[in-house]
């Protein structure tokens, strides 16, 4: 008698939970609706909640704050418009990010959500294996119209935040500007004044760009009587650094080493143009046309020589002219843009990279989070467009509808340092407005120069792109990656760098081509080609930059 | 006295020697304050080497802007004032029970406690455990988790060893209790091991970064070393490691930020403790001889 009551007990208890389970995340059933509305939740419209709520978000930790992230004024108008008072829990940079993620998943200790650059796409794949982050198809659909008009207008962020198992589980991202902005990995700079000053064209191909190079250094274009002039400078830390010099080659290693030929992925490294390109490179290295210390320095360090006045360096890569040499050398015509330059094929090339305006992973909602509701419609709140014009931008002024003017900064600041320290703490928000709506009145001339560089290179951009930072792997192929990935690329790194350094590529290359294919690029390959066909279908077949 | 020859070359000698040495120490301590001073792509570009080049206090106005810094900075003044009598107490009061042959199982507490030398649970525990008490995100736990540590008992018993028998035996026949004795005779004639306990204990927390990053998740509790930590990560981080991978711009004024404040805050983290080591310093030769075995 008694066991049969308990099985009833326990039955009813477990249909009512069931219920209340499958009920909840679309907050119909009513024991959903009664812990709902026990906070006063509303499903649309502002505020979320009636009474102030708490609830607990986890963001990078960025150590240049004027203050409290509770402090800033657009943090402040959030608050006030959705009575969400937000529970900051920040997550160091560096390696011990990782490690307090984990940390804080293995424990259960996790704030209700997490914002952008805080779970990276190894991570992510391994909690939603283990169930930890939630699943937010149902979700969206019921409460983020916001994120839902994002996802509408971009098919390549819905494609980039489906996971392999057909569910949603991080809200999109869209950064702002035109493409042409965002595909060219770094923009290479010359020193217009010294071209002018020897009387040389701007080279066109790699002959014109070596004789260029060995006047640089020799006809002291300084005047400064010394020959301190270093041609090239570059550092090899990063996928950019040394990509411009490749591309006449045909080698593409924006993507992060992965390129497409005729619908094949090839890895960069072993890619034959990488062996012209590095007896060039090698050539440029022992005539001392490259910076000697290129594979030791760091971005600040060519940051400083290229500052130095009179000017030393004649071609540099970054971010753009008035990122490294400011405002005034680009005004003025001092440093320009090196286009393409031919390669030994006749023809040019110029990486893009097509993963960066739309994205994945900028906000997440955490499995265990009391009331996923509630997250959900905090995060799409930043995706309502005037809002995330305030959170990217800070206070704007509207001059019509659809255009608007970011506030002058107070002399003497830098203009990105301060939006991002003191008017806003652009780096944490998912940027998410559409991009085509709304125009800003006069853009930071580094949005100027960035687009310029993006369309002279445009033509020269592959037609087929390996989309590096979209790729959805599954957790086998996750861990083929991890398992061949990591040693092949330090051993193709190494081997590149030496032979640019010490020379040999010749007698060595067939060696290291052998070496890397023992060492199992074959599986990367059949990794990377599945990941990209994949893609393309997803793109109905086509991968060129927009 | 009148010096020989041999005694003025020795002199010659020795002070240069000396000299030489000094230069080397002191050196990078003056670049570091010149360098805080310079323009930093001067500093990079190796320019300043004795005078400061482009000078200017850029450097520390953002400093003194950047509120973090100042916030870390009181949170490490607090934690390592309280923390470190907190780890006085504990370490003195447990290292001086197990030196008094009086108490029942010593060797069992002390084997007790040399066992954590070699074995601990793992972090994952830690902080479950930590979580679980409720201190998971408390300042409780900073000043806690570094209250003693088994070497810190170690020497401390090992000082106490030391004590003569006969001081205990003589202050029982006039009367003193065991606190009695512990306050005012054990402590009376330890205040080289206390300073010592006092420096090590101020240093942990003073340097440590890493309990603080794991245990504590509102910026407003963070110690300083946290924010010297995440500027130089940044710093370490390349374009394409770097989170930053789709800002690239904001990483590069980040980068360049660093740069400018790097020596600044180097500065401005050591002054403290250049101040309070002086006072400290005497105890030092006597400390440094603490918990060695004397045969």
């Amino acid at each position: 008698m008694r066991i049969v009551r308990l099985w009833v007990i326990a039955a009813a208890a477990l249909t009512l939970a069931t219920g209340a389970a499958l009920a909840a995340p679309a907050g119909e059933g009513s024991a959903g609706m009664d812990r709902l509305s026990g906070v006063g939740f509303n499903a649309s419209g502002l505020p979320i909640t009636d009474d102030e709520f708490t609830l607990s978000v986890g963001t990078l930790s960025l150590p240049f704050f004027t203050k409290e992230l509770n402090e800033f004024p657009v943090v402040q108008d959030m608050r006030n418009a959705t009575n969400l008072a937000i529970e900051w829990v920040m997550i160091p940079t560096g390696d011990e990010r990782a490690q307090k993620v984990n940390l804080m998943f293995a424990a259960g200790e996790t704030p209700d959500a997490f914002l952008r650059n805080t779970i990276d796409a190894n991570q992510k794949q391994e909690f939603i294996d283990d169930g930890l982050l939630l699943a937010l198809d149902e979700l969206l659909d019921a409460y983020a119209p916001n994120i839902g008009k994002v996802l509408e207008a971009y098919p390549a962020a819905k494609f980039a935040v489906t996971e392999s198992d057909g569910k949603i589980y991080s809200t999109p991202q869209v950064l702002p500007w035109p493409p042409e902005f965002w595909q060219p990995g770094f923009a290479v700079g010359i020193n217009q004044v010294w071209l002018d000053r020897l009387g040389l064209p701007m080279p066109d191909d790699i002959e014109r760009f070596y004789e260029t190079m060995r006047a640089f250094k020799e006809q002291d274009p300084n005047g400064n009587g010394e020959a301190d002039e270093v041609p090239v400078i570059f550092h090899w830390v990063s996928r950019f650094s040394l990509a411009h010099l490749l591309h006449p080659f045909g080698v593409i290693l924006e993507n992060g080493g992965w390129q497409v030929e005729d619908g094949t992925v090839m890895y960069s490294w072993t890619h034959p143009g990488m062996k012209q390109a590095a007896a060039w490179l090698h050539q440029l290295y022992r005539e001392g046309l490259i910076n000697e210390d290129a594979f030791s320095i760091t971005f600040n360090d060519q940051l400083s020589r290229a500052r130095k006045e009179p000017r030393v360096v004649g071609v540099f890569n970054g971010w753009g002219i008035v990122n490294i040499v400011g405002d005034d050398s680009y005004l003025s015509n001092e440093y320009t843009h090196l286009p393409p330059l031919k390669g030994p094929d006749g023809r040019r090339h110029h990486g893009a990279i097509i993963d960066r305006t739309v994205g994945a992973d900028a906000g997440f909602v955490a499995a265990d989070a009391e009331y996923p509701e509630i997250a959900m419609r905090y995060l799409d709140h930043l995706y309502d467009e005037k809002v995330n014009i305030d959170i990217s931008w800070g206070p704007i002024d509207w001059t019509s509808d659809t255009t608007f003017r970011m506030q002058d900064i107070p002399p003497g600041q830098q203009a990105a340092a301060f939006r991002n320290n003191t008017v806003t703490p652009k780096n944490i928000w998912p940027a998410a407005y559409i991009a085509q709506k709304y125009t800003v009145v006069d853009p930071p001339l580094g949005v100027d120069e960035r687009t310029a560089y993006g369309r002279l290179v445009h033509p020269f951009t592959p037609r087929e792109n390996f989309p590096t930072g979209l790729a959805k792997l599954t957790v086998d192929e996750g861990k083929v990656m991890q398992q061949y990935g990591t040693d092949i690329n330090e051993f193709a790194h190494r081997k590149i760098a030496e032979f640019i350094f010490k020379g040999g590529v010749e007698e060595g290359w067939d060696e290291y081509v052998e070496t890397v294919d023992k060492m199992g690029l074959d599986r990367l390959l059949a990794v990377q080609q599945a990941v990209y066909d994949r893609f393309k279908e997803g793109l109905d077949g086509d991968t060129s930059a927009p | 006295m009148k010096q020989t020859r041999g005694d003025i070359v020795f002199d010659t000698v020795n002070y240069s020697l000396v000299t030489v040495a000094l230069l080397v120490v002191a050196y990078p301590l003056y670049f570091i304050i010149l360098a805080s001073f310079s323009d930093p792509f001067a500093v990079n570009r190796g320019e300043v080497l004795l005078w400061p080049k482009g000078a200017n206090v850029l450097a520390y106005q953002e400093v003194f802007r950047a509120r973090q810094i100042w916030v870390g900075y009181g949170n490490t003044f607090f934690y390592a004032a309280v923390g470190s009598c907190i780890a006085v107490a504990v370490t003195i009061g447990a290292a001086f029970a197990l030196s008094r042959k009086e108490l029942v199982g010593r060797g069992l507490f002390a084997a007790g406690i040399v066992f954590t030398l070699i074995f601990s649970g793992g972090l994952i525990p830690l902080f479950l455990l930590v979580k679980d008490l409720g201190l998971y995100n408390s300042r409780l736990y900073i000043l806690i988790h570094s209250a003693t540590t088994a070497w810190w008992i170690m020497i401390s018993r090992t000082f106490f060893l030391q004590l003569p028998d006969e001081l205990y035996d003589s202050a029982r026949i006039d009367g003193c209790s065991d606190l009695q004795f512990f306050f005012r005779i054990v402590l009376g004639t330890s205040s080289a091991l206390i300073a010592v306990l006092f420096l090590l204990a101020i240093v942990t927390q003073w340097n440590g970064y890493f309990v603080a990053l794991v245990f504590l998740q509102d910026k407003s509790k963070l110690p300083l070393q946290v924010v010297l930590r995440e500027i130089l990560v940044l710093q370490q981080m390349s374009v394409s490691e770097s989170l930053f991978a789709d800002d690239v711009e904001s990483f590069e004024d980040a980068l360049k930020k660093a740069e400018l404040i790097k020596y600044a805050i180097l500065v401005v983290a050591s002054i403290p403790v250049l101040i309070f080591y002086p006072f400290i310093q005497r105890y030092f030769v006597k400390g440094v001889m603490i918990g060695s075995l004397k045969g």
